[in-house]
């Protein structure tokens, strides 16, 4: 009496397999031969949210089909179909109307009947997703980024048919200041702000990127170059350029852009990024905040330049600076009161370099920081054998006093050579404090503070503000070396020189006027009242060892007062 | 004060799409910083030009540009003061024949070089207008 115990065990075994195929994680489903749905599990229904009736066994697959809210996904359909009558595993893919991804396993049995498991990969392929996003993307702005956009720029060469392509290579200025001065939070937060706003200046089309700190790109694959570009190019200089919030500040930076095109600038990537960059450091020469087309001879131009850098860097390293120094008199006594120290550059090949040829260079590289304080160490060392009475006036450029450590390299320089600070003269531009003036006032007080005299250079060249004379109490005003050279002739020049000496009288500054070349030239500063004078008709720049001597030596002569001019009064202190 | 060129000329040899472009970027990379601003148009081999800005820019520039060897028979048709621009804000516009309506050129009467008879120093500026897609006074 087997058989019900049979029919009980099979029972029981038949519960057991629908539990278990009730239990998968995955959704089952069977069809026969005749493709007719001969069992499945809840979890499938669920799965591809079905309506109960077709779940009965005996539904035709086609039914089941036309009530599937979506469809397979392209790279499903794409694999090749399975022989006819063949057995085996397939994989599927399907994207549902509501956004969810299903895999679906058919494995296809030798009498024509068919089994399948579904799995919902919905957050698989949004992990996918969001790996390939992270690879192809900056995570700070969310544009592409450096590897993405140059793949880009490539498929857009390569599709290029006839059409024009601008490469727009973004640099912005004064960048690091922010970023130094506010700190790296703040400066990526003044990233994400920079990429919203180019964000709004390009159109459907263009590819914006992220190349890498503070540098963008934009590809604009649009005809009518260079105007399209350049149109582009002054929407994005003029959105940088108003200022943006940060931290309650408002912070002015702006941008440099360098354009090159293609066909016209090359027909790869590597390339046509080169030129484009190039075209940027030009816009950076040329005064930031523009922006530039790349042109042939950018290449040799760069290629000087970066000859030249190393040059300066091999002559800081090796010695081959010297200082010439020109004789400063006094009107009054007759007597040499200052010299000023002047750069000299003895290139092994070219001979002496004029200082107006490499000083904009060691400007932009920052090199005149380091040079700038091997001047002011060996100005004070060589003004130590001259007499007690002879200042050393030395020129310092605003890059020094950006950089921030021209204080310590003052200090250093007198304590290493034992000059009294009264014995130092720091000349400056008016570009000092115009750049940043309280960072400018901060270190010109400190100075004074210890004894070091102010001398202010250039006067009457450049904006000549007198807010700024009032700012500070600079001990000397320079007067321009171009009033004199035409003074003899010009009635005008003659007054803004008395102009200027009457100024410093009244301000309780020494006026020297450079430049003096003839002796009619003397009698008119003389007249006009200036306290002293530098020039060719002295002495022209000559070495140190020579100042001795000179210092000795020289004598202005005593000029003849006519009645009525003022006094000549040298105001600075005694 | 602005003073206003306006010139006909005809392309050089060999002088194609590449030398416009090179022309073009070489005045957007100068243009800004000098104040001149103006509009090139490229039609049937000629160049038919307005320049303008202040009067000593517009000078140098335009000695720059008799001196060029990208063009011959040069022809000066207007040179004068002027108070207002008539391109401000182009570093220097570009037109060439693809981007100009035929219709344009019919109801102008154009012929190759504008011949100077028919178009005097008014009508080739405003010849150079219309083909940038300005006031059209026909």
């Amino acid at each position: 009496m087997s058989e019900p115990t049979d029919i009980e065990t099979l029972r029981d075994q038949n519960a057991l397999l629908r539990e278990v195929v009730e239990r998968l994680p995955l959704g089952l489903s069977v069809f026969d031969a005749a493709d007719r749905l001969v069992l499945a599990n809840a979890r499938y229904g669920e799965i591809w949210s079905l309506p109960p009736q077709v779940l009965r066994p005996g539904t035709p697959f086609a039914e089941i089909i036309a009530v599937t809210p979506g469809q397979e996904t392209a790279a499903s359909r794409a694999q090749p179909p399975p022989r006819r009558g063949s057995v085996g595993t397939r994989r599927r893919e399907w994207r549902l109307d509501d956004g969810r991804h299903v895999e679906v396993q058919v494995s296809r049995r030798a009498d024509g009947s068919c089994v399948a498991l579904h799995e919902d990969i919905t957050a698989l392929r949004e992990a996918q997703a969001h790996v390939v996003h992270q690879a192809r993307h900056d995570a700070l702005t969310g544009l592409i980024n450096r590897p993405t956009f140059h793949a880009a720029l490539e498929q857009a060469l390569r599709e290029r048919d006839d059409g024009e392509l601008a490469l727009l290579f973004i640099d912005l200025d004064r960048f690091k200041p922010v970023n130094d001065a506010y700190g790296h939070a703040r400066g990526d937060e003044l990233l994400q702000h920079v990429a919203q706003r180019l964000r709004g200046c390009v159109r459907e089309g263009d590819v914006l990127a992220r190349l890498g700190g503070d540098e963008f790109a934009v590809l604009q694959p649009a005809a009518g170059q260079p105007e399209a570009a350049s149109a582009l190019s002054r929407r994005i200089t003029t959105a940088l350029r108003a200022p943006f919030e940060l931290q309650g500040q408002r912070v002015h930076i702006g941008c440099s852009i360098g354009v090159a095109v293609a066909p016209f600038d090359g027909d790869n990537a590597a390339s046509i990024l080169h030129r484009a960059d190039l075209a940027m450091f030009r816009a950076k020469t040329d005064g930031r905040g523009v922006h530039r087309f790349y042109e042939p001879g950018l290449e040799q131009t760069q290629r000087e330049r970066r000859d030249l850098e190393a040059e300066l860097r091999q002559a800081l390293a090796e010695g081959g600076f010297e200082l010439a120094y020109q004789p400063q008199l006094d009107l009054a006594s007759g007597a040499v009161t200052g010299v000023e120290a002047l750069l000299r550059w003895n290139h092994p090949v070219r001979g002496q370099v004029s200082p107006a040829e490499f000083l904009p260079l060691a400007e932009e590289t920052g090199l005149i920081v380091p040079i700038g304080r091997w001047v002011l160490a060996q100005a004070c060392r060589d003004a130590m054998a001259w007499p007690e009475a002879v200042r050393v006036a030395v020129n310092v450029s605003v890059v020094q006093f950006r950089h921030g450590q021209l204080m310590a390299d003052v200090w250093d320089a007198l304590a290493t050579s034992g000059l009294p600070p009264q014995r130092l003269e720091i000349e400056v531009t008016e570009s000092v404090m115009l750049e940043d003036p309280e960072q400018a006032l901060h270190t010109l007080r400190a100075l004074h503070g210890r004894g070091v005299r102010i001398a202010m250079d250039d006067f009457g060249t450049g904006y000549s503000s007198l807010s700024t004379l009032l700012s500070f109490p600079f001990s000397r005003l320079k007067i321009d070396r171009s009033f004199v050279g035409q003074a003899e002739q010009r009635a005008d020049l003659r007054a803004v020189i008395g102009a200027v000496a009457l100024l410093g009288r009244e301000l309780g500054m020494a006026t020297t006027v450079e430049g003096v070349e003839t002796p009619s030239q003397l009698q008119i500063v003389g007249q006009q009242g200036c306290g002293e004078v530098q020039g060719f008709l002295f002495s022209r720049p000559r070495p140190a060892a020579e100042m001795p001597a000179l210092i000795a030596g020289l004598r202005a002569p005593a000029l003849p007062r006519s009645p009525g001019e003022p006094p000549c009064s040298n105001a600075s202190p005694t | 004060m602005f003073e206003r060129i306006a010139y006909v000329s005809r392309a050089a040899p060999g002088v194609g799409p590449r030398e416009v472009f090179d022309i073009i970027r070489a005045a957007h990379n100068r243009n800004g910083a000098l104040g001149l601003t103006g509009a090139l148009v490229v039609l049937d081999g000629h160049f038919l030009q307005v320049l303008e800005g202040e009067p000593f820019r517009v000078d140098a520039c335009f000695r720059r540009i008799a001196a060029d060897r990208r063009h011959v028979a040069l022809e000066l048709r207007a040179r004068r003061l002027c108070e207002q621009r008539l391109f401000p804000g182009e570093w220097m516009a570009l037109r060439q024949q693809a981007q100009i309506e035929p219709g344009l050129l019919e109801r102008w009467g154009y012929e190759a070089g504008l011949p100077a008879p028919r178009f005097d120093a008014d009508r080739l500026e405003a010849f150079v207008q219309a083909c940038c897609g300005l006031a059209e006074t026909a």
